[in-house]
């Protein structure tokens, strides 16, 4: 098979190494690159980029990197978290995660299996010279990221306060040659889902190298049946409705409710720092900051809402659905039915 | 799995809800400070009242103590899997001055909220701030500075309410006459 699509996700120290491996993959004929940050120099020691690339976006130094690689090679760059991206957008034969971040790792294995699309997920940890390697292929039998997941796993996600602070991921303090060996692992695993070889790939298994000791351990994962993750995969249509154009209240007439997983709504903002108010409903799709006080804003009383039905809309159903927040290429909810916003047929 | 069946994860959110409800009733029952009450619309879900000694300002300026405090708690359908603090408490009494509580929004701050913690101890941790046994003393994140100042300077006047928010049993035995 050939004109496959990868996203990668997180161009740090392994997704930096795997993107230009995936670029040499015949089979490959677009890679979508999502990564919200920009190249510093402390990256330079640990990342595969160079000092031109420092202050560049990620995702742009790393596409021009591709382009330059192979010229027919459609290259998409999303600089924005994987959580921000409307779902739609991210349709492809696989996800690629080199995240740094638990938290986002979970946003993805549920767009994943929202998606009904395999992945695969790699880590370093650079203070024992450990590299891991996942894969998750999607199916009534198969384990998620969230099936190996306890109390503590769910403890160490990042978090923000409402009194500011918080926990936020932790460094890996891996070298280039680890995120190398991770990016070259996580390319071969590629290769084999995107041909069809799932059964000599690591789906529902852990491959973790011991570089340290020169050990290899594969641990065999199966489905927890007490998964706080649903499992679900969705069915989706597409449906032609331009966000620009279609009101709230129309699209509330076919839809009954509407609901974008992975975000809230919220009508009535406040700045905890300076007390800035914003009120105007929105998908609150990137999280609302001050731009004042840079302080996450909050939503008054129990302001946020996880669906929208014509009586909660109120007065802003005649706003289009881009006025509050919706994008094409976002999925949006209502019942059981799952609908891929689209600009035009 | 596809969409519309019946899955594990719901049934293991309801049955969370459930316990809730029941251990949070079992607390307020035995409790001379907590009530509790179930939303009939969510959210919130739960209304905590606490009957204990703490501080409010007042219209004029002036902060006092006061012995009632209503919160609202609430738990998204998503809960189990991550916890976002920004939108589940809610401090329905005006004016409360402390340094995890802004005096102008109805927002208590109890720092790191598991995905996944009990009622019982966001009940518990919430009464600790509300009684000053717990405080947040950095006033550069403080939600109020000035209470920050004041509670660092009157430590010794702190907490205002060391009773223990379930009643403790003495477990005496009185021997006959």
């Amino acid at each position: 098979m050939t004109d496959r699509h990868v996203v990668v996700v997180g161009l740090g120290n392994t997704g930096s190494q795997l993107a230009p491996l995936l670029a040499r993959m015949g089979d490959v004929s677009r890679i979508t690159l999502v990564d919200p940050g920009a190249y510093e120099a402390a990256n330079v020691a640990v990342q595969n980029i160079e000092a031109s690339d420092i202050g560049k976006p990620k995702v742009e130094a790393q596409a021009e990197k591709l382009r330059r690689i192979r010229q027919d090679l459609e290259v998409v760059a999303l600089e924005q978290r994987i959580e921000d991206v409307p779902r739609g957008q991210l349709v492809c034969d696989l996800f690629a995660s080199c995240l740094d971040s638990k938290g986002s790792r979970q946003s993805l294995n549920e767009i994943a299996w929202r998606l009904n699309t395999p992945w695969s997920d790699c880590g370093v940890l650079g203070s024992l010279n450990l590299v891991r390697v996942n894969s998750y292929v999607p199916s009534d039998e198969s384990a998620c990221l969230e099936c190996a997941w306890g109390h503590d796993e769910y403890s160490v996600l990042e978090q923000e306060y409402v009194c500011g602070g918080g926990v936020a991921s932790y460094p890996t303090l891996a070298t280039s040659a680890l995120g190398a060996l991770a990016g070259a692992l996580m390319a071969v695993e590629i290769g084999k889902l995107l041909r069809g070889d799932v059964d000599c790939s690591l789906a529902s298994r852990q491959l973790v190298m011991d570089a340290q000791h020169q050990k290899l351990q594969v641990t065999q994962m199966r489905k927890n049946v007490w998964c706080r993750f649903d499992h679900r995969t969705w069915q989706i249509e597409p449906w032609v409705c331009p966000p620009e154009t279609t009101t709230l209240g129309a699209a509330l007439n076919t839809l009954g409710t509407l609901q974008v997983e992975g975000h809230r709504f919220a009508s009535d903002l406040i700045c905890p720092g300076c007390m800035k108010r914003e009120q105007a409903l929105r998908l609150n799709r990137p999280l609302a900051r001050c731009n004042a006080c840079n302080r996450r804003m909050i939503t008054a009383g129990f302001g946020s809402l996880d669906r929208l039905d014509r009586e909660l809309a109120g007065e802003y159903v005649s706003r289009t659905l881009a006025q509050v927040g919706l994008r094409a290429g976002d999925i949006v909810s209502g019942g059981n039915r799952h609908r891929r916003l689209l600009e035009a047929a | 799995m596809n969409d519309g069946e019946l899955m594990g994860a719901d049934a293991i959110y309801e049955s969370f809800m459930a316990r809730q409800l029941e251990e949070g009733m079992a607390l307020a029952s035995a409790s001379d400070i907590l009530r509790l009450h179930v939303s009939p619309k969510a959210p919130p879900h739960f209304v905590a009242e606490y009957h204990c000694k703490g501080l409010v300002r007042d219209a004029s300026g002036t902060v006092h103590e006061t012995d009632r405090f209503d919160l609202g708690v609430w738990f998204p359908p998503d809960y189990l899997r991550r916890a976002d603090p920004f939108q589940m408490l809610r401090l329905f009494t005006p004016g409360v001055f402390h340094p995890n509580v802004s005096e102008e929004l109805p927002v208590i701050c109890i720092g790191r909220l598991t995905a996944g913690t009990s009622l019982v101890d966001i009940l518990y941790q919430v009464y600790d701030i509300l009684t000053y046994q717990k405080y947040n003393p950095r006033e550069n994140d403080s939600l109020n500075r000035n209470a920050c100042v004041w509670a660092r300077e009157n430590q010794g006047r702190l907490p205002l309410d060391k009773r223990p928010l379930k009643r403790r049993p003495l477990n005496l035995e009185v021997q006959p006459l």
